[in-house]
């Protein structure tokens, strides 16, 4: 078998993006979705990989990285004659990496904390964020529900631990008068009309209820009992002024929670944060959020 | 800085040839494109119009009534590049990734034609094609006398 090869005098620009197979399944698929690349200008510890662009599917997030070869690559393509026509030459290739950086740090450093009505930080919309966050939309959005992000006037805000526990009061308030087990089905708009006589901002509650809730439905929410007792107990610890002996903390915590709970408030849930048997505070999980 | 849309490749995508016979199947893709590794560089004329014919590749041992489905076989293990009175020995080598054919949106293919409107002047990229072959010439050329050949 013979194959006459051309040069195509003119040469078209042409890049080569190696793939994993994950990826490839995902373009090669009937549905396949538009991917997207992104660049970011707030990450500097990375920058020794090709700039700082990352390629996103809807739920990952891969760095690029561009790699030299001393070989040169002919792009081929056949021609009507039946040959082969060089349309572009490439000499390297842009490789995707596994990704360093950590999507709940970035988004969380971009944002404001919401606290007495003073913000330190530039006002971000959705859309920003994500035009500044080299990551994907999936991890974007549960980067967004995991530290119960609001808007408010179309501005993203992370609420302070002062505001989580101050929604989750009220929550836990609403369930005991309505005699709502939150650990199975309940409707979310029933128990607004006490947070709102409680003053609370909505859009917190709101956020809280999806980060707490186990299923995706803005109507009704299901909480996993021992994945909310660890929250709770995390907020609670955040927002404590001092140092705490273990035993009172763990009482403190006992009383936030649903009586059918209390026995699930347990110091192996929080022992990321602990030392010593006493309860640590930073200074870093207070301003930011809460940190586990 | 703006997301960049990098468009999976079309479904309906097709290429200027309607051959299907003229290269082992393996390496057939639907925009018919193939890579192919050289070391060092070919130097061609720089000169005018259309397509300058550099050479020619052989696969001396592909059997297309043995070869004839999309597989693998011991044809890839030789396969010669002649560029005037020299020749390259190479093979075709499964890439280690798939590789992606990255391109402006419409660069190829039947949408070729259409003209960019102001609007869609914005940068958008296109996987043109995915490829998983190489045909790869790692040695240096070695001359072959005229009526060696094929």
């Amino acid at each position: 078998m013979v194959v006459p090869v051309f040069i195509n005098q003119q040469q078209i620009g042409l890049r080569l993006l190696e793939l994993p197979s994950d990826v490839v399944n995902l373009v090669e698929s009937e549905s396949a979705p538009t991917l997207f690349l992104k660049s970011s200008e707030t990450s500097t510890q990375h920058a020794q990989s090709s700039g700082n662009a990352v390629l996103c599917t809807p739920s990952k997030t891969f760095p690029i990285r561009q790699v030299h070869s001393s070989n040169v690559l002919y792009i081929l393509q056949q021609t009507a004659e039946s040959g082969y026509s060089a349309i572009a030459q490439c000499k390297g290739m842009l490789e995707l990496v596994p990704s360093q950086e950590d999507v709940l740090t970035q988004v969380r450093q971009q944002l404001p904390v919401h606290a007495l009505g003073i913000t330190t930080r530039i006002n971000v919309t959705r859309i920003a964020l994500s035009e500044r966050t080299p990551f994907s939309e999936g991890e974007i959005e549960d980067a967004l529900r995991e530290l119960c992000v609001f808007e408010e006037g179309g501005i993203l805000c992370i609420p302070s631990v002062t505001n989580l526990r101050e929604a989750w009061n009220s929550l836990l308030t609403a369930a005991t008068i309505n005699g709502v087990k939150l650990d199975q089905l309940w409707n979310i708009a029933d128990m607004e009309k006490q947070v709102i006589e409680d003053q609370i901002n909505i859009e917190i509650y709101r956020a809280v209820v999806r980060r707490l809730s186990e299923s995706p439905s803005l109507l009704e929410a299901k909480l996993d009992a021992a994945q909310t007792t660890a929250w709770v107990g995390s907020v609670l610890l955040a927002s404590s002024e001092k140092a705490t002996y273990e035993k009172s903390f763990v009482a403190q915590w006992q009383d936030q929670l649903p009586e059918s709970w209390r026995e699930l408030a347990n110091m192996k849930l929080l022992q990321a944060s602990l030392l010593f048997g006493v309860v640590l505070w930073l200074t870093v999980t207070r301003t930011s959020t809460v940190l586990l | 800085m703006p997301s960049i849309p990098l468009h999976p490749p079309r479904v309906d995508r097709a290429g200027p040839s309607e051959e299907t016979d003229s290269i082992p199947p393996l390496l057939e893709t639907p925009l018919g494109l193939a890579l192919m590794e050289i070391q060092g560089h070919i130097n061609f004329p720089t000169q005018t119009d259309s397509d300058t014919p550099i050479g020619r590749l052989v696969f001396p041992d592909f059997n297309a009534s043995i070869d004839s489905a999309a597989s693998e076989g011991p044809w890839m293990k030789k396969v010669y590049f002649y560029i005037g009175h020299q020749r390259m020995l190479g093979q075709v080598k499964k890439l280690p990734k798939p590789l992606a054919v990255v391109g402006k949106k419409n660069l190829l293919g039947d949408g070729a034609e259409s003209k960019m409107d102001v609007d869609e002047m914005r940068e958008e990229l296109e996987i043109l094609e995915i490829v998983k072959w190489k045909i790869v010439f790692s040695s240096r050329p070695e001359p072959v006398g005229e009526g060696e050949n094929d």
